[in-house]
């Protein structure tokens, strides 16, 4: 799934509100979410307001496992 | 139906409405739907401030935004059991404060700091370079005051965040750390550990079950509106750390203003605490901006004004992205805490 930050929770996890087709969504990254950008691993801090991400995959929980900055 | 109708856990279930699209940090007008509100048709700011409890019912408490003149809820210092310990003058404020900003901005408050102490500082990039500095002496005002809260959500998962008492039974947190749609809505317990320090619990903790925010949080999900409260089940542990006070401020008195921030960063040794400071950089109708460096972990942390020994809370810290942003306190945010510091 393709979308866009819309903001960035400072909860420990992250929780981010992405855009959704109903509007938004707020979805939580578990504690070790592995988040890459060109490939490379960058940390949770780094994600914005405004970033375009792919959902990569997530747990049975609904939390975000692997992400991609695009 | 009012916003700011009271939200409690326990009764309180999300409406199916069309949440609108959040705003991004900084954001013109406050949020989407700007100075009208956001939610549902119909639906006024004032009805966004409504008070929700996690017990069910509500307290509907309401106003206008615009803040005219300042409100201000003092500070109580507690009074600890065990003897606070000696401070360590070595924080150096001017590293605070040189981010971006003149040196002559310097002033007493900042310099009479004695109370932090940088330790082992490592250089990393937050909002430019990170000069957060632990607390190494949480036992004594404010730090002790501010709280490490230990979460656990109805799907099981656990979270972590900052809050800060501000009356003998209430703690002050993010909305987003009280009920969170992600995780199944209104937490099921929240362990509060006031002055938390690495392994240490000076203070011991307490748990917390029940909980308060507003409508525009749990059923809008509206980032103007993210903000919370933990009603503790005695008040022993409050009037032991004592609690901050809070403000509404104008406009006027934010713009610029030096403002204080410490929480339990995610990314540093469990359990203990950072502090930064630095100025407000811009003020909506309902959020503070500043560069302050902050990282997950500190939703819920206060952000407040240390002006001639008394320490004012004017925000909640909810949000990252560089700018950070706090859900300023306005006049319904400043009432609905007086209501849950009163409960």
């Amino acid at each position: 799934m393709e979308t866009t930050i819309l903001n960035v929770m400072e909860s420990w996890p992250l929780q981010i509100s992405i855009q959704a087709p109903g509007g938004q969504e707020t979805v939580a990254l578990s504690e070790h979410a592995r988040i890459r950008q060109a490939g490379v691993l960058i940390d949770p801090g780094s994600l914005r307001s405004g970033q375009r991400i792919r959902i990569v995959s997530r747990n049975s929980r609904g939390e975000i496992v692997e992400l991609e900055v695009i | 139906m009012s916003k700011h109708q009271a939200s409690e856990s326990g009764t309180e279930a999300p409406t199916g409405g069309n949440p609108k699209p959040g705003c991004g940090c900084g954001g013109a007008g406050g949020g989407a739907g700007g100075a009208g509100g956001t939610g549902g048709a119909g639906e006024s700011v004032t009805a966004s401030h409504a008070a929700i409890s996690s017990e069910g019912g509500g307290e509907g408490i309401g106003g206008e935004a615009t803040v005219l003149a300042d409100q201000v809820a003092e500070s109580f210092e507690g009074s600890p059991r065990q003897g606070e310990l000696e401070n360590v003058a070595e924080f150096d404020p001017q590293r605070a404060l040189n981010e971006g900003m003149p040196t002559s901005i310097l002033t007493d408050e900042l310099l009479g700091l004695g109370e932090c102490r940088p330790e082992g500082y490592q250089p990393e990039t937050v909002c430019g370079s990170d000069d957060r500095t632990k607390v190494a002496n949480t036992t004594v005002a404010p730090w002790r005051w501010i709280c490490k809260l230990v979460i656990t959500f109805p799907n099981g998962a656990s979270g972590g965040c900052t809050g800060w008492f501000i009356g003998p039974k209430a703690v002050m947190t993010a909305g987003h750390c009280v009920y969170s749609k992600a995780n199944g809505g209104w937490a099921r317990r929240i362990e509060v550990i006031p002055g938390m320090n690495g392994t240490a619990r000076p203070y011991g903790s307490m748990v917390g079950t029940s909980f308060r925010s507003v409508r525009g949080w749990t059923q809008n999900s509206d980032p103007n509106f993210d903000y919370g409260c933990i009603i503790l089940p005695n008040a022993s542990l409050g009037n032991q750390v004592g609690y901050f006070g809070f403000a509404s401020l104008t406009d006027a008195s934010l713009n610029s203003l030096l403002v204080n921030n410490s929480g339990y960063s995610g990314d540093k040794p469990f359990g203990t605490q950072w502090f930064n400071a630095g100025r407000v950089t811009n003020v909506t109708a309902r959020k503070i901006y500043y560069m302050l460096d902050t990282y997950g972990g500190q939703s819920g942390s206060p952000t407040w004004r240390f002006l001639n020994g008394q320490r004012h809370a004017v925000g909640i810290h909810a949000y990252g992205g560089c700018p950070n942003s706090s859900t300023r306190i306005v006049s319904q945010v400043f009432n609905n805490m007086m209501s849950w510091r009163n409960s």
